[in-house]
């Protein structure tokens, strides 16, 4: 049962993400994150546990994203969630989960910053993405569906984590004005190891992601060289979301993703959890507004530069996963777990 | 045969000890670490090793990914005292104390060079690896067809408290294990179960504190601060936390531990006995190096099967004369083995 208080918070929310891109929002992003905070503290067992409420935003605890992996995070305790995103544990560790009452507000956030940020962005959706009928727990199938127009006219190029490039080929080459080709950075280094056709004019295409756990890497700038020389797409752009968060930031290739309002990106000290000065890099954390289910507050384990406008530089993974020299490493000892 | 030069070799390190590159230990973290590793190389434990029959190999390569400074010790003076020469190939972005280890080895004449190409694998009929499963699978990979090949892959240890055991004593012991290589490598203790935390948690977290103080914890890396602190909350989340300066000690439900080893942290789980030990570990059990449990003068007092059985305090001293991961390494470092 949704806990008392979601609804007036929601629209609380919806009103600062309208209100926000009008660059009149209705209230503070501290106020309204606190609001959010004490609300999902009063409502979730294991937020309450890590800390008091909070009377700040300073003091809203960030939440590791390796939590998200081990207890269920945020006001959704009981099973099945609503909607329930999942990482995609490519490297054999757990799955990170975040569960929603609801995905209105994701919904609301992602299309509204979207279309901010990628205002040319094609009615047709061609995916090279898990369809999310198939796949519900994917954020990222999830936002992309709400991309065409009419709702619906997409086509989806995955199938149980294998690429169908024979069907993207088929589906691109059929393609009458311009689409909208979604794509995580691997399937796509996949897709270009075949014969795919010039896209029609104006098409745009999305990449997101790296290549963790992937048997195929290409580095950024050479992807997307190889990208525009292919398909000859009017702009790539490119994406930064996570399962735990519920809003995305959105850039060009070689720029720093563009954060929407109602998500403040930190660069913090790993080794104290002090914020660095803006533009200095370090552990990235994001509070999100959007975020109303799980957890306001998360920290990821990305290293990264917060510039003066909020933008983001992603500047890979936190150095050191790979300091345990002989010892067992925690994807090791899940993949373990999960097999046993 | 060169095992005089390998005890001299042993001499000039245990001397220069404090001329060894920090390699992220502190000045005491390292003194440790290198002791302990020393100290197994003792007299009669490198006569043993030199009274193995077997022919040795002319040449061998060691391939040692980041790992605990020392761990390349006991290789290197088994493979070197019996007159193998031996090239090590290390990460060249982090040599650790290669290069002070090679260099006094070098002084005594002994056949040692260090490199951080990978080329090097491709030309001795043994080579040792320890590293991840990627890592192992190249080197095969790379070596020649008949070269010998010992792989070594991840592993972790644990410790086991009985609930009758002297639990000041046995946290003085854990906490020297867990203070050990700042609790990297194999053989620190990525857990330790019992079947009574509550008594072994105040004199646990004491103990932290004086081993602290006594050895220093070194440097971290980013991404262990991040686990830590994540760690930290799990703990708070689901368990307890009790934390000092550089140390931690996670009290964990059974299904929220895992066998990785964090710096200076300790994981305390609950678990009535040994039965529950085995099913806690089934996940992992061909992945176990080593179990500790009892204390001197007793022997190790439980019965988890494990390639090494050991005493609390003994984790990170493993004797030269052993198996390695349930391997005869001894005896497979040599031509005839």
């Amino acid at each position: 049962m949704t806990p008392p208080g979601r609804e007036a918070l929601a629209a609380r929310i919806r009103a600062f993400v309208d209100g926000s891109l009008r660059g009149a929002p209705p209230e503070s992003f501290d106020e309204l994150a606190v609001a959010i905070a004490r609300w999902q503290a009063a409502h979730s067992p294991v937020l309450a546990a890590l800390a008091p409420p909070p009377d700040t935003v300073d003091a809203i605890p960030p939440v590791p994203v390796e939590l998200f992996k081990r207890l269920p995070v945020g006001t959704v305790t009981a099973e099945p969630a609503p909607v329930c995103f999942r990482t995609s544990g490519t490297t054999g560790s757990g799955r990170g989960t975040q569960r929603l009452w609801s995905a209105d507000l994701y919904d609301h956030g992602a299309l509204a910053w979207a279309r901010r940020c990628v205002p040319d962005l094609p009615a047709q959706v061609v995916a090279l993405l898990e369809d999310p009928v198939t796949a519900p727990d994917s954020s990222l199938s999830h936002m992309v569906a709400l991309f065409p127009r009419p709702p619906g006219d997409a086509s989806w190029h995955v199938v149980d984590g294998v690429a169908d490039l024979p069907s993207l080929v088929a589906r691109l080459r059929a393609a009458e004005g311009p689409v909208f080709l979604a794509t995580t950075a691997f399937a796509l280094a996949e897709a270009l190891t075949v014969s795919l056709p010039r896209l029609p004019d104006g098409s745009l295409v999305m990449i997101t992601g790296g290549f963790k756990g992937r048997a195929t890497v290409l580095d950024d700038s050479t992807l997307v060289a190889e990208t525009r020389r292919v398909l000859h797409p009017k702009r790539v752009v490119t994406e930064y979301g996570m399962t735990e968060l519920s809003s995305q930031l959105w850039g060009h290739p070689g720029d720093a993703f563009r954060a929407p309002p109602w998500l403040r990106a930190t660069a913090v000290d790993p080794a104290t959890g002090a914020p660095v000065p803006r533009g200095e890099p370090g552990q990235l954390r994001f509070l999100d507004l959007c975020t109303l289910d799980a957890a306001v507050h998360v920290e990821t384990l990305d290293l990264g530069l917060v510039h003066g406008d909020g933008a983001v530089t992603l500047l890979g993974r936190l150095p050191g996963a790979e300091a345990r020299g002989c010892s067992l490493t925690v994807e090791e000892a899940w993949a373990r777990r999960g097999a046993s | 045969m060169s095992w005089a030069a390998v005890r001299a070799w042993r001499d000039l390190l245990a001397d220069d000890i404090d001329a060894a590159p920090h390699a992220g230990l502190s000045t005491a973290g390292r003194r440790l670490a290198v002791t302990l590793a020393l100290d197994a190389l003792h007299d009669e434990a490198l006569a043993a090793v030199a009274a193995m029959p077997g022919e040795p190999f002319d040449r061998a390569t060691l391939v040692t990914a980041r790992t605990v400074a020392t761990a390349a010790l006991e290789w290197l003076a088994v493979l070197l005292g019996r007159g193998t020469a031996v090239t090590w190939k290390v990460p060249r972005e982090a040599p650790g104390l290669s290069g002070w280890i090679a260099g006094h080895a070098q002084q005594v004449g002994l056949p040692l060079v260090v490199t951080p190409e990978r080329a090097a694998v491709s030309d001795t009929p043994l080579v040792v690896v320890m590293g991840d499963d990627a890592t192992v699978a190249a080197v095969r990979a790379a070596a020649r067809p008949d070269a010998r090949v010992l792989g070594f892959g991840h592993r972790f240890s644990l410790a086991w408290v009985d609930a009758d055991l002297d639990p000041v004593t046995a946290a003085e012991a854990l906490a020297r294990d867990v203070a050990a290589h700042d609790t990297r490598g194999c053989l620190a203790p990525a857990v330790v179960l019992t079947p009574a935390p509550e008594r072994l948690l105040g004199p646990l977290s004491s103990a932290m504190d004086t081993a602290q103080a006594r050895w220093p914890r070194g440097e971290l890396w980013p991404a262990e601060h991040a686990a830590l602190r994540a760690r930290d909350l799990l703990a708070r989340a689901t368990g307890q936390l009790v934390a000092g300066e550089g140390w931690r000690v996670h009290v964990l439900p059974p299904d929220q531990a895992d066998p990785v080893a964090r710096p200076r942290a300790v994981q305390l789980v609950a678990l009535p006995d040994v039965d529950a030990a085995r099913s806690w570990l089934a996940p992992w059990r061909d992945v176990l190096s080593t179990v500790a449990s009892g204390l001197p003068p007793g022997a190790p007092s439980v019965a988890l099967d494990a390639p090494r059985r050991c005493r609390l305090g003994e984790l990170q001293a493993p004797p030269l004369q052993r198996w390695h991961d349930g391997v005869d390494h001894l005896r497979l470092t040599l031509r005839a083995g």
